[in-house]
């Protein structure tokens, strides 16, 4: 063969493959507008039929029929939108709506199945319904090989509002399959107050420093009184300074009388500074007179960073505070200087 | 019948609400931006408005305040429907003179019982 003719051959395959390609993408994208075509046409029967089964007073899961796996996906996509935007009996008739029609079971079904975005699509119809018996197959996605999979499920399980994912959404923190913290965070804020007990046990030390951070943290938004000996014992002894800081924001937030003399102690013995400063922080919270001494301490200390930590605490604090930083002030002694400046950003501020 | 104006971007909400309402008996008009929402208030004369809180264009309270600045609509009773649930925003809510506040999600039928409690009272 020339040349010549294996240079033709060689443009007259690549034409062949370009009209191939061409015919190819053509096909895809007629494909792909027929199914939407479809999917659109079934929407347009399905949500009337839906929204007139939520308007009823006393709706009949039985009267709306769902007759084709098409509708029923349609359904389930309405529901996941819906169920977010309601409460109350509206509500529960969309789950009962659910349950009648197995779609709950069949997302179940779905979170086993190949294809990340209908694990991820069902695990956002389970939390969505809060259904409680989904609890194992979302705590099995917590380490699914897809991280979009990993977030949703997280998500869905502080929907459920069930304190027994606490322990699962806490080991999700660290290893080779991961959910992001922020993720993992309003999960367990999702589950609120009844998590308490289990975000206890996870200032345990068999938890990663990550998880235990987050479950001191957030002891302090819903823990109550009940944790307060767990967080004081973490301020003191945790190895890790994250804890140890996010422990003292914790008792701080938390308003726990007690904690004063161990955040005292922690001023004073704390050696990594991030501690140091939530610790003035904390006592700023705990305001009053009960802290002032310590803060007192920290303000004429000699290390800058913590002085000013320790004057916005004294502005914290309430009059007493203020009171005792307009002293130190005046006095001109060590602080006085971090103390005219925050009084100054104070009356400025204002 | 009385005339109920719905302003939602969300078009579930807003369908979800117009069959409810309709099938309570009442005639709906819907609408899904603050400043179409704001036409048909003047337009239609609602005997009541459901206004959301964030949307495009004008948000409920500015809505709400517009509404309130011009006779003929000073009187519609207002319930905003919003997912700001804190006191200060149900306050601010309040300021700019609507009648109700729901906070998402919500309940359909406590909305609707709402409606007929406010449409009682402006009758």
């Amino acid at each position: 063969m020339t040349l010549a003719s294996s240079f033709v051959a060689a443009l007259v395959a690549i034409s062949v493959l370009l009209v191939v390609l061409t015919v190819a993408t053509a096909g895809r994208k007629a494909v792909r507008a027929a199914r939407d075509r479809r999917g659109a046409r079934v929407e347009a029967a399905v949500r009337p039929a839906l929204l007139g089964y939520l308007a009823e007073d006393e709706p009949d899961p039985a009267a709306l029929e769902i007759t084709s796996r098409a509708a029923g996906r349609s359904l389930e996509e309405l529901s996941t939108g819906l169920l977010t935007k309601l409460r109350g009996e509206d509500r529960r008739a969309l789950e009962r709506l659910l349950a009648a029609h197995g779609v709950l079971e069949s997302a179940r079904e779905r979170t086993r199945r190949p294809g990340a975005v209908g694990r991820a699509r069902a695990a956002e119809l389970l939390g969505a319904a809060a259904h409680e018996p989904a609890l194992p197959e979302l705590t099995m996605l917590l380490e699914d090989r897809d991280p979009d999979v990993r977030s949703a499920a997280a998500r869905a399980l502080g929907k459920l509002g069930d304190p027994a994912a606490v322990p699962a959404l806490l080991t999700a923190l660290e290893g080779r399959r991961t959910v992001p913290a922020g993720v993992v965070t309003m999960g367990l804020l999702h589950i609120g107050p009844t998590a308490a007990a289990s975000l206890v046990d996870g200032l345990d030390s068999r938890y990663s420093p990550a998880a235990r951070a987050i479950a001191a943290e957030l002891l302090g938004r819903l823990g109550g009184f009940q944790s307060a000996d767990e967080l004081i014992g973490a301020l003191r002894a945790d190895p890790d300074p994250g804890v140890r800081a996010a422990a003292a924001r914790a008792l701080g937030r938390m308003g726990v009388p007690r904690a004063v003399a161990p955040l005292e102690a922690a001023l004073i013995e704390e050696q990594v500074p991030a501690v140091r400063y939530s610790t003035t922080w904390a006592l700023g919270e705990l305001g009053g007179t009960r802290g002032l001494a310590g803060l007192a301490a920290a303000l004429g200390s000699g290390d800058h960073a913590l002085a000013r930590h320790a004057a916005d605490a004294l502005v914290a604090c309430g009059p007493s505070g203020r009171a005792l930083l307009e002293r130190i002030a005046d006095a001109g002694g060590p602080g006085a200087p971090e103390a005219r400046e925050t009084l100054g950003a104070v009356g400025a501020a204002r | 019948m009385p005339r109920i104006l719905v302003v939602d971007d969300d078009a579930d909400i807003r369908d979800m609400l117009s069959f409810k309402l309709a099938k309570a008996g009442y005639e709906v008009h819907t609408e899904e931006d603050g400043e179409t929402g704001l036409a048909a208030a003047r337009e239609l004369s609602p005997d009541l408005i459901l206004l959301d809180w964030m949307m495009p264009r004008l948000t409920g309270p500015e809505v709400c305040r517009e509404l309130r600045d011009d006779e003929a609509t000073a009187r519609v009773p207002v319930i905003l429907l919003t997912a700001k649930a804190q006191e200060a925003d149900v306050q601010r809510g309040f300021a700019t003179g609507a009648n109700d506040y729901i906070s998402k999600p919500f309940s359909p039928r406590e909305l609707m019982s709402r409606v007929q409690a406010l449409l009682a009272r402006s009758a």
